[in-house]
């Protein structure tokens, strides 16, 4: 396996499997502030 | 002239996070390049299937089918849905879930290839997003795909000719060995310069922030060996 340094949020929302990871409505991992208007 | 940091993108069409990462990195690749100073980028999309599996005609809606396949009651799976289609919002993506045609993405996948192959294929992956998740299209029937491609300026017929062959199956399938030799396990998956890995849809700061990072280093290590030829 070719190694890759790991950068980024390490919790950042993907798809993996037969269906995606969804959160559920009482899941803030996906919050969004920095893409909210200030 | 300093050379593009280059990123890999692994993903699927049928894949929310994807789409709105494409937009999220999209934003923090622009935040990165504003900076000035030559900052550029070159993306180049490989494919990545969640699920081989799913038919090309999948009788039954999103919902039914994240309901059947997360074993969960469809009024969960359609609250999921309506969050991811909340998150979508935010980035400027009107998803339709009620709409979307759950198929099978190999086709679509190779039409990407194809198109690379023209010099189109960031309008193709682009365009086929869109008809999955917002128009509500089908991006696994040949003459859709046929329709979809005519629009970013390929030709209909050699599309066509090309999807009823294998061409580029085994483009598509180098993508996912070189994915698992990456280790990648979700998507989207991005790949900076062939040494750095971001996994999933992270916020346009944070892809703006790890650019920036690999940049820098970048000039640490050009500075590094200019020093050793000097010396």
């Amino acid at each position: 396996m070719t190694a890759l340094k790991p950068l980024g949020d390490p919790n950042a929302v993907v798809c993996e499997g037969d269906v995606c990871v969804l959160p559920t409505a009482d899941d803030t991992s996906v919050e969004t502030p920095s893409d909210e208007p200030t | 002239m300093n050379e593009a940091i280059k990123i890999d993108v692994w993903s699927d069409i049928a894949c929310p996070w994807c789409y709105i990462g494409k937009r999220k990195f999209e934003a923090g690749s622009g935040l990165f390049q504003g900076a000035g100073d030559d900052r550029a980028v070159e993306v180049e999309y490989h494919s990545f299937e969640l699920n081989p599996e799913t038919p090309v005609e999948f009788e039954g809606s999103e919902t039914e089918y994240l309901a059947q396949h997360k074993g969960i009651d469809p009024e969960q799976a359609t609250q999921m849905l309506d969050r991811v289609t909340a998150i979508a919002e935010q980035v400027g993506l009107h998803y339709d879930f009620p709409s979307v045609k759950h198929t099978n993405t190999v086709l679509g996948h190779r039409l990407i290839h194809y198109a690379k192959a023209h010099g189109k294929q960031l309008e193709m992956k682009e365009r086929l997003l869109k008809a999955h998740f917002v128009e509500g299209g089908h991006v696994g029937h040949i003459d859709d795909l046929a329709d979809y491609a005519v629009e970013v300026g390929l030709d209909r017929d050699d599309v066509v000719r090309s999807l009823l062959s294998d061409e580029y199956l085994d483009a598509v399938r180098e993508d996912e060995s070189l994915a698992q030799e990456f280790g990648i396990g979700g998507v989207p998956f991005f790949v900076i310069d062939g040494k750095y890995g971001v996994s999933g849809a992270q916020e346009a700061a944070t892809f703006a922030q790890v650019l920036e990072q690999v940049w820098n280093e970048r000039a640490s290590e050009t500075s590094a060996e200019s020093a050793e030829v000097g010396a």
